[in-house]
């Protein structure tokens, strides 16, 4: 597979790497596995053998087979990453390929491989050693692992932390425990792992501390693997503090350095896997719901609340609103790519009219939802409105006087308000109120889309 | 291409298992501009010396040992330090987009100086308190990009009083993405006195040691930084109970710092093994160096100088014997000491500590201490500096560096009898205070 020249995906097919498979490689294999066919791992090395076998003639048609393999394998790993995320962070498959499909499907000769600017597929042929993993493992890896892919998914809010970060994260007593309790670790291969870590925090951490000090790390934000010379140093230290060791080559120090962040990765993936709070992107969480009343109590109780308190409260969540607004408009004007027209425009559009965040991101021209997410916080403004609010309400309500002496009786208070706020009370408006509102569709109906409607109403008026 | 059948089936099956995944962007996180981690960079070198520095000689805290210093290597620190100066950074400018409303001139701008001052009512490289929001105290902790199921707290900012916090936040930290966020947080009445860790089974393995850490699971901590915004503008500060404090609030003024020297230290520096040319235990272990023996020379054009050897601040001492010649001290034949460097960031004093014995009283042998503060190559003392010296009940000598002289020295000289001890303390002036165990003299 390849990208032509204005970027789209073809699949070419090479003929005599074809012809190669076909006649040497099917027929062998088939004699030597088992009935069900040769494996794939048997396959890449079998080809992969012939490539290294000098005098070989079917050395180039090999070559291209793997060649062909890889870049099928590069795109697998793409779509993988834009099924996952490419809807909501707005990227499709042709922006992720050009960081790494970048094989111009020319004829090479496995002899002719060190050329200066080699591509991606050439590096990992490079630099594959069947011993260490299966080449599609390979090419899984160095895809995943490719610094231009990367930076461009980090600014759609994707980010991969890279195996130095982890490392450099992780203190001794951590990958003691983390090894010994979760991978279930012998003492000695703990104790080997703790000393390799050691030498590497003290090279690598030092070295990124005195260039981050000194504000030379602007252009490429991530840990890059560890320079031979870093590796050589570490390799002293661990000689120097270890009577066992051996002096391990460059190489081999790397290696088992990659092992040792997949094994915390590994790990990692465990510890996030219940604690990450999730939040669909267009409803942002009700306290209410959370409560899990139902909808009769949370009609009958709301309406209650609200008519003992109704002007004072109204007064205060307009006075509220208006402050939120005031303070994140000014944050939007003092950030470099702050956009304060358009997150109010973005916020009209959801609450006055009803417009799903895809829509929204249309309309503003953003290319993913993910940004308007960004944008909006809403979760946050609902947060801050209701805080504000509280605080304005003041000691004109005893049951909601800030400053609280009993913090869940905060909370409830919060979450009252938060009923207060999501849910229909269109009862209690008065027609009048009802009326002025503009805006045609009104499916959120609500008494803080409501009152926000109308101070934006106000505020474009002034304007 | 090829037939794609028995390629397909491998990087399905291969994807399934591989630990290299994406994760998203919190919406909430705050960006870290290079100036801000450049800064924390810098600030966490200068906070492994202090830490380094406080545990070599403070004594309210003596489970702090020269053998910790060993254990816990200054690059693990600096790292650990880093992170969390990231954290505080990122905290402090997530408060401020986020909540203008609250009172925050303690903390911002977050400059050196107040992270340091902070920072010092806790040494350690793990958390920062107490951070001062409106009537609120916070303590930060910082979470790096291996997360993990638990959390290491010092005790120290749960049990002491002026390291104790209202609020415990965590603060996830994007090292490489440049991002920080605030991950959770609990509040000081529900930590509910965790205890302590049990000490695992090798000392080497482990940094510090664990009776001083706290483990928090990590769902202890509330994941909602909203509800802390809550807190922070709507709960009175009476509603979290914390531990009385002893000493007064963090901004402890020098004396009041030497007022909490209540009892005779265990451990004491015995100038007297210096005299016969040996350094003592404590001393070796808290770094001191044995001067060479100085020979003060009272006649002629070089008055006052050292006769012997070519130690590199003679000058100083020069300085200073001469003035002391001057206001009619009587000399000694000669003069033993010991001396040690203070670093902090980038700049470095020299401390010696001189002695001799006067015998001119058979019954009541005393001895003299001279401590004299120079300044190392190329430069001077920063203004601020005081040095003080004590016995176990006054002040006796108190003298500072003043802002417009070019002052490469200070001195101060006591005496007492041989089984009294005095006592050095230090300050920087910069919020940083170094107070030394006990001189004694004890032949």
């Amino acid at each position: 597979m390849r990208l032509t020249a204005s970027g789209q995906l073809r699949v070419d097919e090479w003929p005599e790497a074809k012809t190669f498979v076909r006649h040497r490689i099917h027929p062998t294999l088939t004699k030597l596995s088992a009935s069900d066919g040769p494996s794939d791992g048997a396959i890449q090395q079998h080809i992969w053998s012939i490539v290294q076998t000098p005098d070989d003639g079917d050395r180039t048609p090999a070559l291209s087979s793997l060649r062909c393999f890889i870049s099928y394998g590069i795109v697998q790993v793409c779509r993988q990453l834009v099924a996952q995320f490419g809807a909501e962070h707005g990227f499709s498959l042709s922006d992720l390929l050009p960081y790494v499909l970048d094989d111009d499907g020319s004829a090479h000769h496995p002899d002719e491989l060190d050329v200066p600017y080699p591509t991606l597929a050439i590096q990992i042929l490079q630099s594959f050693d069947p011993r260490r993993a299966s080449l599609s493992t390979w090419v899984s890896r160095r895809v995943k692992r490719h610094p231009d892919l990367n930076r461009f998914l980090l600014q759609q809010g994707v980010y991969l932390v890279s195996d130095w970060a982890i490392l450099n994260d992780t203190r001794p007593n951590q990958l003691k425990r983390i090894l010994t309790e979760f991978h279930a670790r012998s003492e000695a291969e703990v104790k080997h792992a703790m000393q390799l870590l050691q030498s590497y925090h003290q090279i690598y951490r030092r070295d990124r501390l005195q260039q981050v000090a000194t504000a030379e790390i602007s252009r490429g934000r991530a840990c890059m693997p560890p320079t031979v010379d870093q590796l050589q140093r570490m390799s002293e230290v661990l000689t120097a503090t270890t009577a066992l060791f051996s002096s391990l080559n460059p190489e081999q120090m790397l290696h088992d350095l990659r092992e040792l962040a997949t094994l915390l990765r590994q790990y990692r993936i465990y510890a996030r896997g219940g604690n990450l709070p999730t939040e669909s992107l267009d409803q942002p969480a009700s306290a209410a719901v959370a409560m899990g009343r139902s909808d009769a109590d949370m009609a009958a109780d709301d309406e209650d609340f609200l008519s003992q308190f109704r002007q004072q409260f109204v007064d205060s969540l307009d006075k509220a609103i208006a402050q939120v607004l005031d303070d994140r408009l000014n944050l939007l004007r003092h950030r470099k790519k702050g956009d304060p027209e358009g997150f109010l425009k973005a916020l009209h559009l959801f609450h006055c009219e009803g417009m799903a965040m895809a829509d929204i991101a249309a309309v503003l021209n953003l290319n993913a939802q993910y940004q308007v997410t960004r944008l909006l916080k809403l979760k946050d403004f609902r947060a801050d409105v209701r805080q504000r609010l509280l605080v304005h309400l003041g000691d004109r309500l005893r049951t909601l006087a800030a400053p609280f002496t009993d913090p869940e009786q905060l909370r409830r208070a919060d979450a009252k308000i938060d009923a207060a706020l999501s849910d229909r009370i269109d009862a209690l408006m008065s027609t009048a109120e009802v009326e002025t509102n503009t805006a045609r569709n009104r499916p959120l109906t609500n008494l803080l889309a409501q009152r926000l409607c109308r101070h934006l109403q106000t505020r474009s008026g002034e304007s | 291409m090829i037939s794609s059948t028995p390629f397909s089936d491998s990087f399905d099956a291969f994807d399934a298992d591989d630990p290299l995944t994406w994760d998203t962007l919190p919406i909430d996180s705050v960006e870290l501009s290079a100036d801000q981690i450049a800064a924390a960079a810098r600030l966490a070198e200068a906070i492994a010396t202090d830490i380094a520095t406080d545990r070599e000689s403070s004594q309210t805290r003596a489970d702090w040992s020269a053998v910790d210093v060993a254990a816990d290597p200054e690059a693990d620190r600096q790292w650990r330090a880093y992170l969390l100066a990231l954290a505080t950074t990122g905290f402090v400018s997530w408060l401020g987009d986020r909540a203008p409303d609250l009172d925050t001139s303690e903390i911002q701008p977050l400059t050196l100086e107040r992270l340091r001052h902070c920072w010092r009512s806790s040494p350690h490289a793990d958390a920062v308190a107490p951070l001062q929001v409106g009537e609120f105290r916070v303590c930060v902790l910082a979470m790096g990009s291996l997360t993990d199921r638990v959390v290491s707290v010092p005790t120290a900012v749960f049990d002491e009083a002026e390291a104790t916090a209202h609020f415990y936040v965590l603060v996830e930290v994007l090292e490489e993405q440049h991002q920080a966020r605030v991950y959770g947080y609990f509040r000081h009445d529900q930590y509910n006195g965790r205890q302590p860790q049990a000490p695992t089974d090798s000392p080497a393995a482990a940094p510090i040691q664990n009776k001083d850490f706290y483990t928090v699971p990590l769902n202890h901590f509330m994941p909602e930084a909203n509800n802390l915004l809550l807190d922070f503008r709507a709960l009175d500060a009476d509603a979290i109970p914390l531990p009385k404090s002893q000493a007064p609030s963090a901004q402890a003024s020098l004396d009041s710092l030497l007022n909490q020297l209540q009892s005779v230290a265990e451990r004491s520096l015995n100038a007297a093994a210096w005299v016969h040319d040996q350094l003592d235990e404590v001393a070796a272990d808290l770094s001191w160096s044995l001067m060479p023996e100085l020979v003060p020379v009272t006649t002629g054009l070089r008055s006052g100088a050292i006769a012997n050897g070519d130690f590199v601040t003679e000058d100083a001492i020069v300085d200073v014997f001469q003035d002391l010649q001057a206001a009619g001290v009587d000399m000694p034949m000669s003069v033993r000491g010991a001396y040690r460097d203070l670093h902090w960031g980038q700049a470095a004093v020299r401390l010696h500590a001189l002695v001799w014995e006067s015998l001119d009283s058979d019954l009541d042998p005393e001895w003299t201490l001279l401590v004299v503060v120079s300044a190392l190559l190329n430069h001077t003392l920063p203004a601020g500096l005081t040095l003080v010296v004590r016995d176990d009940q006054d002040i006796l000598a108190q003298r500072g560096v003043l802002g417009d002289d070019d002052d490469r020295s200070l001195y101060a000289q006591v005496m007492g009898s041989q089984d009294e001890m005095f006592w050095v303390t230090i300050d920087f002036g910069n919020g940083a205070i170094a107070t030394l165990p006990p001189f004694a003299f004890q032949p």
